[in-house]
């Protein structure tokens, strides 16, 4: 188990109120003496097991959510069915341009980079590496903070479907629409899943070379 | 100094900011004040079609999670539902009593721990201005093939989330346990 700077001295900070308080060693639950919080240790295995996971699955689904069709759009008995990408096309194309960069940028930019840096801190924390550690956790704050944004699109999706009903036209939600929702709630758990404490882990011992 | 920052020296996070010294009053004016709105956010249209085939069109949250339930999406719905009214509703009742308490200069107890943990995990769930970008979207894509309009209730949602976001400074955790903020 690594924890946080702090450990070295048998102290930990409080997650909710703050307090630093000392912890005592091998003892499993700890509360905060202030608030009553559970004090959450770093729990190295745990917190890669699950980010890793979530963020395969939705490695997976990230491919089939871009191919399916997200909506169908009936008008005068014409069908025409739009993926994600194709959505954000025809939205540049009716000069919507900055709308079309918005929904670009949060249904394809986001999920993506969410996807990659995730990534990268997973493998970088397994190796308990040093490597640029600052820029790893401005990353982390930076996907904490943007992630939410690709729920834009099933926000869009839902208005459509409830705004567009009339015998002539009418908005029908695709198999995409369900399996792109799936990536955005299994990046967001990741995100969650990973402790960012693990970016300051001490790095293991080397195994000495003998003379 | 306003707007001053505590950032943590090894990873450069944000620990602290400085509030105003009134932070807490108008803390508990401004959440008090968008639980109204929210209210009418959630009751009124947010975006309305006029005359598609003679007969006017609008929608709510509720509506718009109530279609992805009719075509065969529940779970599409729910997701809907928790993130555009549920927990953005949790949110602002939360940060409501949060600041009443603090006003009245109670001393935080078992319920404020309860409800900051609470808030901690809907955050990134509570996604009122998600929601307004996605009505934003929605205007934009139809105003090009459709006479489309934002609805009474739109406002109302930018209005709760801008007094939402002005309570957040008073309504970090670690400033309730201070004895005057």
């Amino acid at each position: 188990m690594t924890d946080g700077a702090g450990a070295t001295f048998g102290l930990g900070a409080c997650s909710i109120c703050g307090l630093v308080s000392r912890t005592a060693a091998g003892t499993e639950r700890q509360a905060c003496p202030r608030c009553g919080a559970r004090l959450r240790l770093v729990d190295e295995h745990r917190s890669l097991a699950r980010t890793t996971g979530l963020l395969a699955a939705a490695a997976l689904l990230f491919i089939p959510a871009n191919l399916l069709p997200v909506m169908t759009t009936s008008t005068l008995g014409r069908l025409h069915r739009d993926t994600i990408l194709s959505g954000v096309a025809a939205l540049w194309r009716t000069g919507a341009w900055p709308l079309s960069i918005l929904v670009f940028a949060a249904s394809l930019v986001v999920p993506a980079l969410k996807l990659v840096v995730l990534g990268l801190l997973v493998v970088t924390a397994r190796r308990r590496s040093t490597w640029r550690r600052h820029e790893r956790a401005r990353l982390y704050r930076l996907i904490e903070r943007v992630g939410r944004w690709s729920m834009l699109d099933i926000f869009v999706m839902a208005l459509l479907a409830a705004l567009v009903r009339s015998p002539v036209a009418g908005v029908e939600i695709g198999a995409g629409a369900a399996v792109f929702a799936a990536v955005v709630v299994l990046t967001m758990l990741a995100t969650t899943a990973f402790d960012p404490r693990l970016i300051w882990a001490r790095p293991r011992p080397t195994a000495r070379r003998r003379p | 100094m306003l707007g001053a920052r505590i950032l943590c020296f090894r990873c450069g996070a944000v620990l602290d900011r400085r509030s105003a010294p009134d932070a807490r009053e108008r803390a508990a004016a401004f959440t008090l004040a968008a639980i109204p709105l929210f209210v009418a956010a959630i009751a009124l249209p947010l975006v309305r079609v006029d005359g598609m085939a003679g007969a006017t069109s609008r929608v709510t949250v509720l509506g718009a999670a109530a279609a992805l339930r009719g075509q065969g999406w529940p779970a599409l719905a729910l997701l809907v539902l928790l993130t555009g009214a549920i927990l953005p509703a949790l949110q602002i009742g939360s940060a409501a009593y949060l600041a009443l308490r603090a006003r009245a200069g109670v001393r935080p107890g078992s319920s404020t721990t309860w409800l900051l943990q609470l808030r901690a995990v809907i955050h990134p769930w509570a996604q009122i201005e998600i929601l307004l970008g996605g009505l934003v979207v929605v205007l934009g894509k139809l105003a090009s093939v459709l006479p489309v309009a934002p609805g009474a209730g739109l406002p109302c949602l930018a209005a709760a989330l801008i007094l939402e976001w002005a309570a957040r400074p008073a309504l970090e955790p670690r400033r309730l346990w201070e004895v005057s903020p």
